[in-house]
């Protein structure tokens, strides 16, 4: 394995670390795994996350390139005047391209977290060299199994009957007296705006068209939108993902993988979806 | 702002150097290295110190950010972090940054923890300038104060049970292992004999008892500090929401900058 710190971009004012398999190791039409920001955690992760499971992608034969966002953590603002959401599809063609001429791999799959899902989603799908994605904490849609788990608990606890009651007879509601889930719902509105189902459906029906592999991961965290791991197939029982699409669901793991074997199991995760994914390319 | 590797013991730092902007009015050939703390305190200043160094090349300053050994985006797992690697990684970028820069001048701004290894550093190699911002006193109390937000973070996401394996050698979200454990418990920054050819600051949040006893026992000692409190950026390290967050003291960087200027 072997890291070199890349500075790139139209005005050299990108910054990312590709991490290169062992020659011995490495997949000759295997992709590069792209990680992409969340939020403003730069490029090594939330607790190292990306750092580590380069390395481990590395030991698998896989190139990765974590790198920063215009304006975040390492990489600084582009001067052109434009905005952040214009900005980004440019920096991340920018890193796909800067990967291709330096290592000749031309297979991306993109990761990201929450926004860095949202961004390799639409990423995705105006770059057909993206042959996979990522998602972690990505795009949910509630459905009647959902509602069933999310309220069925709450009917048979007297505890939490008593609190909705008090809150129907409480003339106004402060957010200080939220319950910790409501409070985790509006936070996670506050991320960003979720795209339609309808708009959703149709353009992963357009992934799975050129067959870009997916793999959809959520925590515990995005319980205000998703809590059981059969919610993906009735989410988008529309959809024929024709055994492109994959979903885990890790429910006691936060959204940004505090504890290290919540990280361990998203590697092991990501690791597995790699290998049987691109199990033709080594 | 340009990202790159810096060997250091055989071993590959991710750093980023910030050369003076060129809109700056004057090149001040003044090397300043700053020390980030370690694990999740890192993670939370990461912004800070970008801040800080951004503002400090717009005033002239040649500046070295970079992940310790073990730590962020550099060589090593994250099990393997020491103190005594920390500090001589300092002392490894700091000759890198004064080579590159030509400079004439050498400063080690360390935050929380950073304070510690920066003076551990400037015992083998003193710098010019050495400001301790907010720093770590005893490493001892970092054990402690370690296990108890775990155990609140356990009990906030409802963990404990699940996770009871994990204390004592995972903290917040990073592996610590005896030997970084050992060395906290033995480090305390009053041991640290600080070379008295360098001058030093401490930035210090108000009514930090520890930090008020820690630059008495200095003075008495018969050197020279400033010592600035700045009451408008406390910040509550013992907090876990600080795990969400990302702190901005905005006061503190002002104030260094202020005293870097004047130096």
């Amino acid at each position: 394995m072997k890291e070199s710190v890349e500075n790139f971009g139209s005005q050299n004012h990108l910054c990312g670390t590709l991490c290169a398999p062992d020659e011995s190791s490495f997949k000759q039409k295997g992709p590069c795994i792209v990680m992409l920001n969340s939020g403003l955690i730069y490029q090594a992760g939330p607790f190292r996350l990306h750092t580590e499971m380069a390395r481990e992608l590395a030991q698998l034969g896989f190139y990765s390139f974590r790198f920063d966002l215009s304006g975040i953590g390492d990489s600084s603002r582009s001067r052109e005047n434009i905005t952040f959401d214009e900005q980004t599809p440019v920096d991340i063609e920018s890193a796909l391209a800067h990967i291709e001429e330096k290592t000749g791999v031309s297979s991306f799959v993109l990761m990201g977290i929450c926004t860095g899902a949202d961004n390799a989603h639409k990423h995705a799908l105006k770059n057909d060299k993206v042959t996979g994605a990522i998602f972690l904490d990505g795009y949910a849609y509630k459905t009647p199994g959902y509602y069933m788990r999310y309220y069925l608990p709450r009917i048979f606890n007297p505890a939490i009957v008593f609190e909705k009651l008090g809150r129907l007879i409480s003339s106004s509601l402060k957010s200080s007296k939220l319950s910790s889930e409501t409070q985790e719902q509006v936070k996670g509105i506050d991320f960003w705006s979720m795209p339609t189902k309808e708009k959703t459906l149709e353009e992963l029906s357009q992934l799975v068209d050129r067959n870009v592999h997916q793999l959809h991961v959520f925590t515990h965290d995005w319980i205000w939108c998703f809590n059981h791991q059969s919610q993906f197939d009735s989410m988008y029982k529309q959809l024929d993902f024709k055994n492109t699409a994959t979903c885990v669901y890790l429910d006691q793991s936060d959204h940004t993988y505090t504890m290290i074997d919540d990280r361990l199991k998203l590697i092991d995760a990501v690791s597995n979806w790699l290998e049987s994914s691109y199990a033709t390319s080594s | 702002m340009k990202s790159l590797h810096i060997q250091s013991d055989n071993n590959k730092l991710y750093s980023v150097i910030h050369r003076p902007s060129e809109n700056s009015k004057t090149i001040r050939k003044h090397a300043v290295v700053l020390c980030s703390p370690i694990t999740h305190e890192h993670d939370t200043s990461y912004m800070a110190l970008r801040q800080l160094a951004l503002r400090l090349s717009k005033l002239g300053f040649d500046v070295a950010r970079f992940d310790y050994y073990a730590t962020g985006n550099s060589n090593g797992t994250s099990q393997q972090i020491s103190l005594q690697t920390c500090a001589r990684n300092i002392l490894d970028v700091g000759q890198y940054l004064s080579t590159t820069a030509n400079s004439e001048k050498l400063t080690y701004i360390g935050l929380r923890l950073g304070a510690i290894l920066a003076s551990m550093s400037a015992v083998n190699q003193p710098p010019d300038q050495l400001i301790l911002w907010d720093p770590v006193i005893s490493g001892n109390t970092i054990t402690p104060e370690l296990a108890s937000m775990h155990k609140r973070y356990l009990e906030k996401v409802n963990r404990t049970e699940a996770h009871q394996h994990t204390l004592g050698r995972e903290y917040l979200g990073y592996p610590y292992s005896d030997n970084i454990l050992n060395e906290l418990n033995n480090t305390q920054l009053a041991d640290i004999k600080l070379p008295d050819t360098t001058s030093i600051s401490i930035i210090s949040s108000p009514d930090n008892t520890e930090q008020n006893q820690f630059v008495e026992k200095v003075r008495n000692n018969g050197i020279h500090l400033q010592h600035e409190i700045i009451a408008e950026d406390s910040i509550d390290w013992q907090n876990i929401r600080i795990l969400d967050e990302a702190i901005l003291p905005g006061q503190s960087i002002n104030q260094i900058c202020n005293i870097l200027k004047a130096s």
